[in-house]
């Protein structure tokens, strides 16, 4: 793994990954194995509690920097260029985000549908079915973001379990400590 | 129309006792909670996620693949996941005999029958239902929670019915399905 990787607190990153160029990854943020991450001129900028799942390409071509937001989830097989990505997104599997296209907050872009290169995309927007038709988002986010926690809770505990996890960030023994002793108290409990 | 011999390198594939045929650059995490049933292939670049296993202890099985399928080139199998009574967990796949899935498909469904084909490029949402005896055309993606019912041909995105399958649709794809397995040959 390159030397200009920064991995935050709490972070779950595999080790069965593709990493190029400068990338910060932030507190919480779960990589899951075969995710590429390419920040081939300009650094990306992972904030906290993203999810990227396997075979995700996200890949920065331009020399400005490629930030990405709090709690977004990458589904299997997206496809992300783009300049700004906001906070608590959802990209369904192998949708795509083209060129210079900066993203809001609490999108879905639907599985294979794609951005058209560089547009800027307000907050709320949904991007559906065979046209890319586009649509504001109505259901509520809460749902979406307690949906979300649980579901980082639960990768934290079993991705280190079955992979391997980078050992480069001190946090994975930490959260290792921690999950020995939350198991030791379910053993009491059960006694 | 008689398809034509596939060959591959002899070091390329693993072959289990009971005649599954696995690629070494495959990526199969918690292969201990993965059940091929034999005489299945799981070919190059393909990802099966048997690491994304039920919440609580004991043994659990998380893909079980029956006989005679084929998954192609750069397909990923992941069980879907949900939260039950605020629990979050992710739940077992199963997946039929004599099931085909295209290149570069992904699949989520809860439950997968036999005799299906899936195309290329497909997307299979979170806890689809697909019964025995279907077809999903090339890049089709069928939503989460979708059933598709047995003899059906689904196309399109959101995948809609689109056809049915005669009722000779078992025994067709039973044969093309040992025909492919049979002609997936080493070569040195």
């Amino acid at each position: 793994m390159p030397k200009d990787i920064n991995i935050g607190k709490n972070a779950v990153v595999c080790k069965d990954i593709e990493i190029r160029g400068e990338i910060q990854i932030g507190a919480g943020t779960i990589l899951h194995p075969q995710c590429k991450i390419l920040a081939l001129k300009g650094p990306i900028i992972f904030g906290q509690n993203n999810i990227v799942e396997e075979n995700v390409t996200i890949i920065n071509n331009s020399q400005t920097a490629l930030t990405i937001g709090n709690e977004n989830v990458f589904e299997v097989g997206c496809y992300v260029e783009g300049t700004k990505i906001g906070n608590r997104n959802i990209i369904e599997a192998k949708a795509r985000i083209l060129g210079n296209t900066s993203l809001g907050d609490n999108c879905v872009i639907g599985a294979v549908c794609s951005t058209k290169k560089d547009e800027v995309i307000p907050d709320n927007t949904v991007i559906f079915g065979d046209h890319n038709n586009r649509r504001t988002q109505t259901a509520s986010a809460n749902q979406q973001s307690s949906l979300h926690t649980r579901h980082l809770d639960y990768l934290r505990e079993v991705l280190p379990k079955f992979n391997h996890v980078a050992s480069d960030s001190q946090e994975a023994v930490t959260h290792s400590a921690h999950s020995t002793h939350s198991r030791k108290v379910k053993q009491t409990a059960s006694h | 129309m008689e398809p034509p011999i596939v060959y591959y390198p002899r070091s390329e594939y693993i072959e289990t006792d009971t005649g599954n045929k696995v690629s070494r650059k495959s990526v199969i995490c918690g292969s201990q909670n993965i059940i091929l049933g034999g005489k299945t292939i799981i070919q190059t670049e393909c990802v099966i996620r048997g690491d994304l296993r039920r919440t609580g202890g004991g043994h659990a099985v998380v893909v079980a693949i029956g006989r005679y399928c084929l998954l192609a080139r750069g397909s990923i199998i992941r069980p879907p996941y949900k939260t039950y009574k605020g629990i979050f967990s992710y739940y077992p796949m199963k997946i039929g005999d004599h099931v085909t899935i295209g290149e570069g498909s992904i699949v989520e469904a809860a439950t997968i029958g036999s005799f299906v084909h899936i195309g290329k490029n497909c997307v299979i949402g979170r806890f689809a239902i697909i019964k025995d005896c279907c077809r999903i055309e090339d890049n089709t993606v069928i939503p989460p929670n979708t059933v598709v019912p047995s003899f059906s041909i689904y196309e399109g995105s959101p995948g809609v019915f689109v056809d049915e399958l005669p009722e000779c649709v078992q025994d067709l794809y039973e044969s093309k399905t040992k025909d492919y397995y049979a002609k997936f040959q080493p070569k040195d």
